[in-house]
C-alpha cells in the first residue's frame, strides 16, 4: 500500500503541532482512508500519538479511516500497550 | 438562556467529586487516590496547553511560558526548575503532598467562577464548617453527560475527555456515576479510553502502589 504521508525520526512536543497542521490539510483530499507510513518513525511521545487519534476522529466524522502502516517493533508496542490498534488499523 | 462555564480537569473533577447534598468531598473517595489525580490534572492541564509532553519514562517542558492560571503556572515552574528528568509518576508522587491545598484553591477558583457557592456552616454553634454547594448544578449536568455520552458509543474521544475518565477510574468516582450492572457493561470501554493517554496509565499506577503501600504498613491480625 502507498502511504499518503510519511513520519520520520522522532515526534514530540517541539514537532507535534507541524505534523499536524500537515496532516489536517490533506486528509481532506483524500479518498476513503488515509495512510501513514511510520517505518522510519524512530520515537513517539503522548503529544504526538495524539495526532493520530485526533486524524483517526476526523477521518471517522467524514465516514474514513487511518491506518499506520510499519511501525517499527517498539513504536508498536507502544501502540498496543495504549490500546490503538483497538481503535486504528495497523498494518505491520 | 445559561450556559455551563469552561472549566479546567482539576475543576471538572472537583465538581464530580463534590457530593450534591452537602457540597463537601464524596466520604466514598481515598484522600491518597483523590491527592494523586488532582497532581495529575495539573500535568494533563499542561500538556493539554502544549506546556508539557510525557512518555513511559519522562516528562518534559515544551514551552516554560506561563499559562496566566496560578495553580498550573506553579506546577510549570516547579518542573522547569528541575534539573533532573523525572517520570510522570515522580511528580504525581511530589505534586501529592500538596494535594489539600490544590483542592482548595480550585474549590476557591470553582467559587470565583460562580459555579459553586461557599456557605459556611456550625456545627454545635461553635466549630465552623464549609461546603460547596453547586450554584446551578448546569456544570456537572454538562460533566456528567458529555462522560456518559462518551462511555456509550464508540465514539473517538479528544485528549481532555479521555484524560478525564482516567481521572474518574483512578478516585474510583465511575461508581457512583454508574449503577453496578452499568459499570460492569462498560468496564472494558472506561479502560480503552483511559489508557489511550500515558498519565492515565501512570496514574493508576501510582494509586495502585499507594494503594499497596498502605496496605503494607496496617499490622496483620492473627
Amino acid at each position: 500500500m502507498n502511504a499518503n504521508y510519511k513520519l520520520n525520526g522522532r515526534i514530540d512536543g517541539s514537532n507535534a503541532d507541524q505534523y499536524d497542521l500537515e496532516i489536517s490539510a490533506l486528509i481532506n483530499k483524500v479518498g476513503p482512508s488515509f495512510s501513514i507510513d511510520l517505518s522510519e518513525l524512530t520515537y513517539i511521545s503522548s503529544l504526538g500519538l495524539r495526532i493520530f487519534l485526533k486524524t483517526a476522529k476526523d477521518l471517522k466524522s467524514q465516514n474514513k479511516k487511518l491506518i499506520l502502516l510499519k511501525p517499527n517493533s517498539e513504536i508498536l508496542d507502544l501502540l498496543i500497550m495504549s490500546g490503538f490498534d483497538k481503535i486504528i488499523e495497523i498494518e505491520k | 438562556m445559561t450556559s455551563s462555564k469552561k472549566l479546567s480537569l482539576a475543576e471538572e473533577l472537583l465538581l464530580i467529586t463534590l457530593d450534591d447534598e452537602s457540597g463537601k468531598l464524596l466520604d466514598s473517595i481515598k484522600p491518597f487516590s483523590f491527592d494523586i489525580a488532582i497532581a495529575a490534572s495539573l500535568i494533563m492541564e499542561l500538556t493539554l496547553k502544549g506546556k508539557l509532553d510525557t512518555d513511559a519514562k519522562k516528562v518534559f517542558v515544551v514551552s516554560s511560558e506561563a499559562t496566566g492560571d496560578a495553580i498550573l503556572d506553579q506546577a510549570l515552574a516547579a518542573i522547569v526548575a528541575e534539573k533532573n528528568s523525572l517520570s510522570t509518576s515522580d511528580w504525581l508522587s511530589r505534586f501529592a503532598r500538596h494535594g489539600a491545598t490544590l483542592s482548595d484553591k480550585i474549590i476557591e477558583s470553582l467559587v470565583n467562577k460562580g459555579v459553586v457557592q461557599m456557605v459556611e456552616k456550625r456545627l454545635l454553634w461553635v466549630l465552623k464548617t464549609r461546603a460547596y454547594p453547586a450554584t446551578s448544578g448546569i456544570e456537572e449536568r454538562e460533566v456528567r453527560s458529555r462522560i456518559m455520552q462518551l462511555l456509550n458509543n464508540d465514539e473517538i474521544p479528544n485528549p481532555s475527555d479521555a484524560l478525564l475518565i482516567g481521572l474518574l477510574r483512578a478516585t474510583e468516582i465511575m461508581s457512583r456515576l454508574l449503577s453496578s450492572s452499568e459499570l460492569v457493561r462498560l468496564q472494558n470501554r472506561i479502560d480503552q479510553i483511559a489508557n489511550l493517554e500515558e498519565i492515565n496509565r501512570s496514574l493508576s499506577a501510582s494509586v495502585k502502589e499507594a494503594w499497596e503501600r498502605i496496605i503494607s504498613q496496617v499490622p496483620l491480625i492473627h
